[in-house]
């Protein structure tokens, strides 16, 4: 047997094992004394606990606290926090090695198994033993908690397998009062009586016939399974008052160790001594699979509370590993998905309509029990499939033209072979291993050629017409399987998965954690690293690659940026990407439709394409914000772009010094006024050369120096002058000598040394200028003579400060102008397509006078409507500016003054439909979201499209070759009134025809059809605009008729794709079906149905009551006969063999999702659209009916009447 | 001269009428007649590459290229719009509406009808009124039109005034009036008098306008007869998109299912027409108020 292995630990001997309920954690006891935690998801060790003394041998999870439980062979239990990773405290009371211990579902409590022969129950929140269960007379080796009843069931080495009551210790410590002292005394008691009264044996099981090592009960059924020394593996059942053997499982050469019961399906798991993994057929103890470790015993086996996971513990380690693929084959043809479900059968979902067929075939019978299929391939002119059983074995199956349920097929063609695919209309390829090599066949299984293919082959893809992909472990070939040559191939290592673009251009070949994008001739684009395993990928239709890992969907365009679109809650195996849409198959193998928001990745795209109206586009129309973008932004150089999404003055600031842009800068830096802030606008200023901006900032900074040296270079000697005067106003020394010394004002220079007291220095000056009278002034006041100084040989009087070579100061470095951006422009509203403006100059002074009264009429027309108390007015007005935003800038509609059809309309009514007819599509969904709480709008598309349309015509212009001129469609076309005329939109009689098509089909037992019509006719009502009373009334009618259909037509659908076994939810079903509102005519078939199933399955009381119901409708005809034929028998027997949750006397609706009933007193919610009753537990998800509003969403009610 | 029968035939497209109208004038070329010739035969695919020398054959030649490449600038290089002639300013005023640089064909037309130059001057306006609709300056469309009706009132041949009657046929369409009287018989008339593909379509929409649901659907089946489909095949491939976006009006009205097969026919083989861009305009609105409400 192959396993699906998932994570593997190198250790020494391993005991327990115990999986973290919500986290990718495990814990690993280990004989060494220590207990690992892994996160088997990454690989890698978190932690470890040393604090046992010797063998650790039982390990597990609090269900939900953050807190886990250990016992060993030093006695005790002890109790850990995960938060802090200490040990909490030690539980000592056993007085032997303790075997294993288990936390209580929903009770504070803990069970231990030791070999003190006792069974000992603790309080882990007191810390407290409260009971104690003697009875054993050898080793306990195992003892739990039953999943929901008072029931602990214990293996022993004394051969016995123990089931107890412990109802009384529930009530006793549950009891108000358990703290008074009597009965602290009684307690007390009760421990040294070993719990007598409070767990008292319920049955002994004995069979083995050496000691037992584990017993488990099953997780729903009144069934436990054992395995002891005997080497077997024993099935029990218990009633209320007894237990006995039912069967056993040989095979096991060792002791078993461990035994469970597989949490979802019919298995039952043991582990031993024998190094072996086995499972076994729940139903017909039979083995199924096994797999052999080679060197290792196993230890124990553990499932995971709710993920399809199990981890083994064994000599050296352990094991974390899945059953089976959980992966739903599938491919694509067209517009359709063939898949195969969880059943093993053959279904489509067509993308169109969004709705999975009937199965097609049950493949049931094909390949081996309990082993998921690997892949399938499929041919439409032949209409068949091929299927890779996933046990080396192929079969061709014909598929029926309709799908009309799980038949089993009646033309397979099995063989042995690998990856078959077909590769033509008559053509398919299979790898066959013993001769390794690719045979090519025909449809009846005649091979045509057979190429030798070198190495190991790990799948066969098919690729374009003729050729395949063939994945090996280091490479892909890319194989012309006519020609029988290798095209070209590239080194990659276990690639798995293959998903083509749609124009087939390029290919994403997936291995667990790398994705690398390829063209068509598998030249490398890009390669990436995903931490978590991918699962699935596919293209959308503008060339994007949308995947999914584990818990994400992720974006990755062809340069390589990528990012998450939507965390996941559980594996989704993406198929189809369509616009907003994503659908991808479940592990249930149920069709899931996500709808995402791609502005993201379509903004990066737009970007990377330099596709700046597209980008700028997006910025206009979406809530595109956030750190990250405007951090991407910046990273990929558009700094300009950024500075469009920010309002922060300092990040502005920022981004506009990245784009040298020193205007929006300055704005900035006026607000932020700070001293950094300015220098660093000041060196920026510096370096462009803008030297009057750096004078500005330097004059606000006050900083002199600067100021001064500013003018220096800039030659600027009058201001020059005045910053000297300015030093010496200031005193400021220092600041007037470098001032002296750019002005070349060596008098004043030598003054100032004069006057500071350094006479030497100023005579220096003086006598080195050359000016002898005021050097010997100096020499005067020093008290000096000439003679007294000995001066240098040569003095040289000339300065080396020169002149400007400017006659004008400069302010302003002739530097080339910078052409703004593309954006800059948009913004700037330089660029045409985008002006408001200037078309609105253009338009005025064509028109002069027209313009004014026209713009008058609009604001009475608005104040009127006002008065007439429309709803929503206020909402309408702001979205009319947004649309007049949108609609300019792609200057298709400019509505703004210009009187068109389409403003007019707008003016006249803001009913959805009419907001939808001129195309102002968010205040229309702004309006039906508060109405009606419709928040998925997808489904609506196609009636928004066709509103919108449907009042638009299009007259070829003179020539022909020019675009052609719009006109527009009223409802009233003799109507040529401004205040009164509305566009055409669909009428009442569209909704009665679409209802009467669903009844039609309702009829011909075309359920998915009949729900499909009556959910066109919700869709049709919604955008409904009408203008009198019977036509409001006729629609709303139509809506709840609507609904109730779709309910009970939901509910039969469900009914019949259940499997056969699931007596009770068929019966149950049927009858709610009974319940909903239909016509008396299609009522009856409803009844019907649950008479006829009552009595099959012999609930006859039932059946009965049904055949009554019917025979109110339909006194008389040849059906009639036989309900009262039915009656009559049923009667006789009055008796119900299957307990159903139906009153029918009882008052309670239908839960629209849940298709249970809800009673009068539970608490429940409304849709705002359909008005279908939801469990209040629903509240928040999308409606069931019409798939478009939220239930239980605040909404005033859809308003449809002008 | 009168071309009254050579342009009649040639607005109610009737194009090798046309040719054939012209042709009678053998001995005789001038720009009208040149200006005509060269339209009709590139309706018809059939202008050639090697055209006269004159400067109307050039811009011709130029806006051939343009049709074919859309590249502009042989176009803006072949025709001064200071000293074209109307007839050469139509051509470069066409190319930029098809560029959809509506407020630079409409910039042509206006100096080309303001200046003195007559001949061609009531083609240029007919281009004006249709460039102002198609960016929809509706009261710039109307202005135009009385305009010049009202400075000519006296000098309107009979051949002028077939132009200007098409030019407010669109006017009336786009704004929606007269929509069940004199535009519907206007268009009535021309497709019983010269029953062409175009004025068919003309007719066509105006019941559609209308609401008229069986006569529209009446029109579609004759437009779907052997004579148009299979006699006219040329005229029929061109008038193609036109007959798509109709018919997928129509089929909006009648309910039909037929829509969607439509609506791709028209994406695939016009993707540049009207109709796709404002439809895939509105996808893109509509994309963006399902990704703000499933956010």
């Amino acid at each position: 047997m192959k396993m699906l292995t998932k994570f593997e630990s190198k250790s020494t001997r391993a005991k327990g094992i115990a999986f973290h309920p919500s986290r990718p954690w495990v814990l690993v006891a280990l004989f060494s004394s220590t207990i690992q935690l892994w996160d088997y998801r990454m690989g890698t060790l978190l932690h470890r606990y040393e604090d046992h003394e010797g063998p650790v041998r039982g390990i597990d999870f609090h269900p939900t606290q953050p807190i886990f439980a250990s016992c060993g062979d030093d006695y005790t239990i002890k109790v850990w926090s995960l938060d802090t990773n200490k040990c909490l405290y030690t539980l000592n009371g056993h007085l032997d090695y303790v075997r294993t211990v288990f936390f209580h579902n929903e009770l504070p409590w803990i069970i231990s198994a030791s070999d003190d022969q006792t069974i000992r129950i603790w309080n882990w929140q007191n810390r407290k033993e409260i009971a104690c269960l003697t009875g054993h007379n050898h080793f306990v080796m195992c003892a739990q908690f039953h999943p929901s009843e008072d029931m602990i069931v214990s293996a022993s080495l004394d051969e016995t397998i123990r089931v107890w009551d412990i109802s009384g210790l529930r009530k006793r410590h549950s009891a108000p009062g358990a703290s008074r002292l009597e009965d602290q005394i009684a307690a007390q008691q009760n421990l040294l009586d070993g719990g007598f009264g409070d767990c008292v044996v319920k049955f002994i099981l004995e069979g083995h016939s050496r000691g037992v090592n584990w017993a488990s009960f099953h997780p729903t059924l009144p069934l436990i399974v054992s395995g002891g020394d005997d080497r077997q593996v024993k099935l029990w059942r218990m009633s209320s008052t007894k237990a006995w053997e039912v069967d056993t499982c040989r095979g096991h050469t060792n002791n078993v160790d461990c035994v469970i019961f597989h949490p979802h399906q019919n298995l039952i798991i043991s582990v031993g001594e024998d190094k072996t993994l086995r499972i076994w057929d729940l139903d017909k103890r039979t083995p199924v699979k096994q797999f052999k470790r080679e060197n290792d015993r196993f230890w124990l086996i553990a499932a995971h509370p709710h993920i399809n996971l199990f981890g083994a513990a064994h000599d050296s380690g352990i094991m974390v590993f899945k059953m089976d693929r959980e992966r739903p084959c599938s491919v694509i043809h067209q517009n359709e998905l063939v898949f195969v479900n969880k059943e093993k059968q053959v279904q489509t979902f067509d993308y169109n309509n969004k709705v999975a067929s009937l199965p097609y075939v049950s493949l049931k019978n094909l390949g081996q029990p309990w082993n998921s299929f690997k892949s399938i391939s499929y041919n439409p002119s032949q209409h068949s499939i091929l299927v890779n059983e996933g046990n080396d074995r192929f079969a061709l199956i014909l598929i029926p033209k309709k799908p009309t349920g799980a038949v089993e097929p009646s033309n397979v063609l099995e063989d042995s072979g690998r990856f078959a695919t077909f590769v033509a209309r008559n053509r398919f390829v299979v790898y066959n291993k013993t001769n390794e090599s690719l045979e090519v066949r025909t449809l009846d299984n005649k091979v045509t050629k057979t190429i030798k293919i070198a190495g190991i082959v790990n799948d066969i893809i098919n690729s374009s017409a003729g050729c395949v992909l063939i994945l090996q472990p280091k490479e892909v070939i890319l194989f012309d399987v006519q020609q029988g040559k290798k095209l070209t191939e590239i080194a990659l290592k276990n690639v798995k998965y293959v998903t083509w673009s749609l124009d087939g251009q390029y290919a994403a070949l997936m291995s667990k954690h790398t994705i690398t994008i390829v063209t068509k001739r598998l030249e490398l684009i890009n390669s990436m690293h995903e931490t978590i395993r991918i699962k699935s990928a596919c293209w959308d239709e503008t060339g994007v690659l949308i995947y999914s890992t584990l818990n994400h969907i992720r974006y990755c365009l062809l340069n390589g940026d990528k990012g998450i679109i939507k965390t996941l809650e559980n594996t989704l195996y993406i198929n189809k990407v369509h616009g907003k849409l994503i659908y991808a198959l479940d592990r249930d193998g149920e069709m899931k439709i996500l709808s995402i928001d791609p502005t993201e990745y379509r903004f990066k795209k737009a970007l990377a394409n330099k596709n700046f109206p597209e980008v700028l586009r997006i910025i206009k129309n979406s809530n595109l914000v956030g750190q990250n973008i405007i951090f991407y932004l910046q990273k990929s150089g558009y700094p300009e772009i950024a500075l469009q999404f920010v309002q922060d003055p300092q990040t502005r600031f920022d981004l506009a010094l990245e784009d040298g842009n020193l205007e929006v800068a300055l704005q900035e830096a006026q607000k932020l006024d700070n001293h950094s802030i300015w220098e660093r606008l000041a060196n920026e200023a510096l370096l462009q050369g803008n030297t009057s901006l750096v004078e500005m900032i330097y004059q606000i900074q006050k900083s002199f120096d600067k100021l001064s040296f500013l003018y220096l270079i800039t030659g600027d000697s009058t201001k020059l002058t005045k910053m000297e005067t300015i030093a010496q106003n200031r005193s400021d020394i220092s600041s007037l000598i470098s001032n002296t010394f750019f002005n070349d004002s060596r008098a004043s220079r030598a003054n100032v040394f004069a006057q500071a007291g350094s006479l030497p220095l100023a005579y220096a000056i003086a006598k080195a200028k050359g000016d002898d009278e005021a050097a010997s002034g100096f020499l005067e006041q020093a008290g000096f003579s000439e003679e007294d100084v000995v001066l240098p040989e040569i003095v040289d009087g000339s300065t080396l400060v020169r002149k400007p070579v400017v006659s004008q100061p400069i302010t302003k470095w002739p530097l080339k102008e910078a052409e703004p951006s593309y954006f800059e422009k948009a913004v700037l509203n330089q660029i045409d397509d985008l002006s408001l403006e200037d078309t609105q100059a253009e338009v005025d002074s064509v028109k002069q006078t027209d313009s004014q009264p026209e713009e008058d009429l609009f604001q009475d027309e608005t104040d009127a409507a006002d008065d007439g108390g429309a709803w929503d007015m206020g909402e309408g007005d702001l979205d009319m500016e947004e649309v007049l935003e949108t609609e300019e800038n792609t200057g298709t509609q400019v509505i703004s003054s210009e009187e068109s059809v389409v403003s007019t309309w707008v003016k006249n009514s803001k009913l959805p439909a009419v907001l939808v007819a001129a195309g102002a599509f968010d205040a229309a969904a702004q309006a039906l979201n508060k109405q009606a709480g419709i928040v998925s709008f997808e489904p609506l598309r196609l009636k928004f499209e066709d509103v919108f349309e449907g009042c638009r015509t299009y007259m070829t212009s003179t020539p022909v070759e020019l675009p052609a001129i719009a006109g527009y469609i009223n409802a009233d076309p003799e109507d040529e009134d401004s205040a009164t005329i509305l566009p055409r939109t669909p009428t009442v009689s569209a909704v009665t025809e679409l209802m009467n098509e669903g009844y039609k089909y309702f009829k011909a037992n075309k359920l998915e059809q009949a729900i499909m019509s009556f959910r066109n006719a919700i869709y049709t009502i919604i955008l409904l605009a009408v203008n009198n009373d019977e036509d409001e009334n006729t629609a709303l009618k139509a809506l709840e008729r609507a609904k109730e259909y779709i309910l009970g037509l939901s509910i039969e659908l469900k009914r019949r794709s259940l499997p056969a076994e699931n007596v009770k939810r068929n019966l149950e079903l049927a009858a709610y079906f009974t319940r909903a509102k239909l016509s008396p005519a299609h009522r009856s078939n409803a009844l019907q149905v649950a008479m006829s199933q009552s009595f099959k399955y012999k609930n006859f009381v039932l059946a009965s009551y049904f055949a009554a119901e019917f025979l109110k409708i339909m006194p008389s005809g040849p059906r009639s006969e036989q309900a009262r034929k039915v009656k009559d028998k049923a009667d006789s027997i009055a008796h119900d063999a299957v307990e159903i949750d139906f009153d029918p006397y009882a008052e309670f609706t239908i839960c629209a999702s849940t298709y249970t009933p809800i009673y009068k007193d539970t608490r429940s919610v409304i849709d705002p659209l359909t008005g279908a009753t939801y469990l209040a537990s629903e509240k928040g998800n999308v409606d069931k009916i019409a798939l478009v509003s939220k239930i239980g969403a605040p909404a005033s009610g859809l308003r449809i009447r002008y | 001269m009168n071309y009254f029968t050579i342009k009649q035939a040639y607005y109610t497209g009737n194009f090798p009428q046309t040719l054939q109208e012209i042709a009678k004038f053998n001995k005789i070329s001038d720009d009208t007649l040149l200006f005509y010739k060269h339209s009709a035969s590139l309706k018809l695919g059939q202008l050639t590459q090697d055209l006269g020398s004159s400067n109307l054959d050039k811009a011709f030649a130029a806006y051939k290229v343009f049709l074919e490449t859309r590249e502009i600038s042989q176009l803006e290089k072949t025709v001064s719009i200071e000293t074209g002639s109307p007839f050469e300013l139509y051509l470069f005023a066409s190319a930029q509406a098809i560029r959809e640089d509506f407020e630079a064909g409409l910039q042509i037309c206006v100096s080309g009808i303001d200046s003195d130059e007559q001949l061609g001057t009531p083609e240029l306006l007919l281009l004006a009124v249709e460039i102002s609709l198609m960016n929809n300056q509706f009261s710039t469309a109307t202005t135009i039109l009385e305009n010049y009706t009202s400075a000519n009132e006296d000098e309107i041949s009979g051949e002028d005034e077939l132009i200007l009657n098409l030019a407010e046929s669109y006017v009336k369409f786009a704004t929606n009036q007269e929509t069940t009287r004199s535009n519907f018989y206007y268009f009535e008339e021309l497709s019983q008098t010269f029953p062409t593909w175009k004025t068919q379509l003309g007719l066509l929409n105006m019941h559609l306008q209308q609401n008229n649901v069986p006569e529209a659907q009446s029109i579609v089946d004759v437009l779907e007869s052997e004579y148009y489909t299979e006699e006219q095949k040329d005229l029929a491939k061109l008038y193609r998109p036109s007959f798509l976006a109709s018919k997928i009006t129509l089929s909006i009205l009648q309910n039909s299912q037929d829509t969607q097969p439509l609506r791709s026919e028209l994406a695939t083989l016009d993707p540049a027409n009207v109709f796709c861009k404002k439809h895939n305009e509105t996808q893109a609105k509509f994309d963006e108020v399902v990704a703000k409400y499933s956010s």
